[in-house]
């Protein structure tokens, strides 16, 4: 039984603690076990805090018992991204920079999680601040996060041991952060969902930030349900955030099973000049998701984004570059030495960049997030590629790069409208291909609805990665 | 089009300007070709046709 738990999906699961059929102990000892025979091959932790983890289980233990249920995530165990902070807790960032830190705070989004009785397993890897262009150069302090469908692949970044870890059952969900595609790409490489929900839905405060104008935090999960619940967490107003949006929180399981009959739902196929065709069987897999939604009812239309890709990427681009040397100058100038490439490399960009051309690449913005709104808002909610190919094996830098850089995740990041990665298959080799559900701004449910019935018909849920 | 290329002495002068301190041969490359990749994805930016588009982040009050 103990080793059959992971395999529950958080809404099993919570039915089972709700019953009090499960027991948080043995749930949260199950996934210890798992961790501790998995993670010296996928390395999805930077630190595991097992006894921390096991006080709070027993502590959901007692309060079940005594009847005070708290909700779906009492007693569910999860691991945050190495960028969040919980109190008396180090948080790295993967970074030499930071490995003496302790952090005397725990994020606004942590808490609520806690306080909802779920329990935290430890901080997840990750590239170094949350950053990074694709190129691998193993030269931070812990080793790389592995795919656990091909220990030789990619996990995608920058959350590289939430997605893995999720799918490799180490966590029953993650907290990523996506600052140009960081919960998605994960999430695609490794075949979970991932929900980079609208800006200011969620708050930051207590993430380390990468670039304040595009960060977002959001889960990780195994199945659509799984990510409605943790979002219903964690949404919500922050005064800590300042860019936090006061905006109602709505049910986002409400409409999950009320299919897509009547809904219209655009379909991006073209990305402009420069952008790469997508591999064969991601391409396939979209077509059938396409197929699904057309079968189930809804009405299929192309849409035409605003810009090209690369246009949107080149906005993101400089904004990063401009905001993420703001953050980390003081450690560029005096202690570099202690950076990996990949973020010296990202500061060096933004040690050069001048003033002007990032407020350009900021105005420009505000026109694309107008444009882009126009296009999406004239759809339900719109199919889109996530990555353009399954992710590559580590040591073809090139391709590394190209699945980082050549996913249409920016977009979203760009213009602020939430997007969900989800898994709509795999491919020749047995890795996962992926799909994006973008919706209209705050319209998160949405997507779970759309997402649902695609993966209703193309997501095998007991088809886990064997390790 | 501007020119692009950063020469490796304009590069040095740079950084002594801007504070970076010593920086080894190496670090003074690997930043030309970083600049001129700076560059390159900069110009592509199109600029807005009136003055008066702010940009996406302005500042708010913090009530």
């Amino acid at each position: 039984m103990s080793a059959a738990l992971p395999e529950l999906s958080i809404a099993s699961a919570s039915r089972l603690l709700a019953s009090k059929k499960l027991s948080p102990v043995d749930l949260t000892g199950a996934y210890l076990d798992r961790i501790e025979a998995v993670e010296p091959q996928l390395h999805t932790y930077i630190s595991v805090l097992a006894d921390r983890a096991r006080a709070s289980a027993a502590r959901a233990e007692t309060e079940i018992t005594a009847g005070r249920w708290k909700g779906p995530l009492h007693g569910i165990p999860f691991g945050v991204k190495d960028n969040y902070h919980v109190k008396g807790v180090r948080t790295t960032g993967a970074s030499r920079l930071m490995l003496d830190y302790i952090a005397d705070e725990t994020s606004t989004i942590v808490s609520a999680l806690e306080l909802s009785g779920a329990v935290l397993l430890g901080k997840h890897n990750t590239w170094e601040f949350g950053t990074g262009t694709g190129e691998i150069y193993e030269d931070l302090p812990f080793p790389l996060a592995k795919n656990p469908w091909n220990t030789k692949h990619f996990t995608g970044g920058s959350s590289t041991g939430v997605g893995a870890g999720v799918a490799a059952r180490t966590a029953m969900f993650g907290l990523g952060s996506d600052t140009g595609g960081s919960i998605r790409l994960p999430a695609a490489a490794v075949g979970v969902t991932g929900m980079k929900a609208t800006y200011g839905r969620v708050s930051r405060a207590g993430c380390l930030p990468n670039c304040w104008s595009l960060d977002v935090t959001g889960p990780l999960t195994w199945t659509v349900e799984d990510s409605a619940i943790v979002l219903q967490t964690i949404a919500g107003y922050d005064p800590l955030d300042p860019q936090s949006a006061d905006i109602p929180v709505p049910d986002f399981r409400s409409e999950i099973g009320a299919g897509v009959k009547g809904l219209l739902i655009g379909v991006v196929r073209d990305f402009g000049p420069g952008a790469p065709p997508l591999d064969r069987d991601v391409a396939k897999n979209l077509e059938a998701a396409e197929k699904v939604l057309g079968s189930a009812g809804a009405k299929i239309v192309d849409l035409a984004l605003p810009a090209t890709l690369e246009q949107y990427r080149n906005v993101a681009s400089v904004i990063n570059w401009g905001e993420s040397f703001s953050i980390h100058e003081t450690d560029y100038i005096e202690r570099r030495h202690l950076m990996g490439q990949a973020l010296r490399d990202k500061m060096s960009a933004g040690f050069v960049l001048r003033a002007a051309d990032f407020l350009a690449a900021q105005r420009m913005r505000r026109q694309l997030a107008l444009s882009t709104d126009t296009a999406i808002r004239t759809c339900d909610a719109v199919l889109a590629p996530c990555t353009f190919m399954t992710a590559p094996p580590f040591g073809d830098q090139e391709k590394l790069v190209q699945f980082t850089m050549h996913a249409a995740t920016s977009i979203c990041n760009v213009s602020g409208h939430p997007a969900f990665s989800i898994p709509t298959g795999f491919d020749a080799a047995g890795l996962p291909t992926s799909a994006q559900i973008i919706g209209r701004y705050f319209d998160e449910a949405m997507l779970y609805r759309v997402a649902h019935v695609v993966e209703d018909a193309l997501f095998d849920p007991r088809h886990r990665p064997v390790i | 089009m501007p020119d692009l290329e950063w020469t490796a002495e304009y590069m040095i002068e740079s950084t002594r300007r801007l504070g970076l301190g010593e920086a080894s041969r190496e670090e003074i490359m690997r930043l030309c070709k970083l600049a001129d990749k700076v560059a390159l994805v900069s110009a592509k930016i199109p600029r807005m046709p009136s003055k008066t588009d702010e940009p996406a982040a302005t500042f708010q009050v913090p009530l």
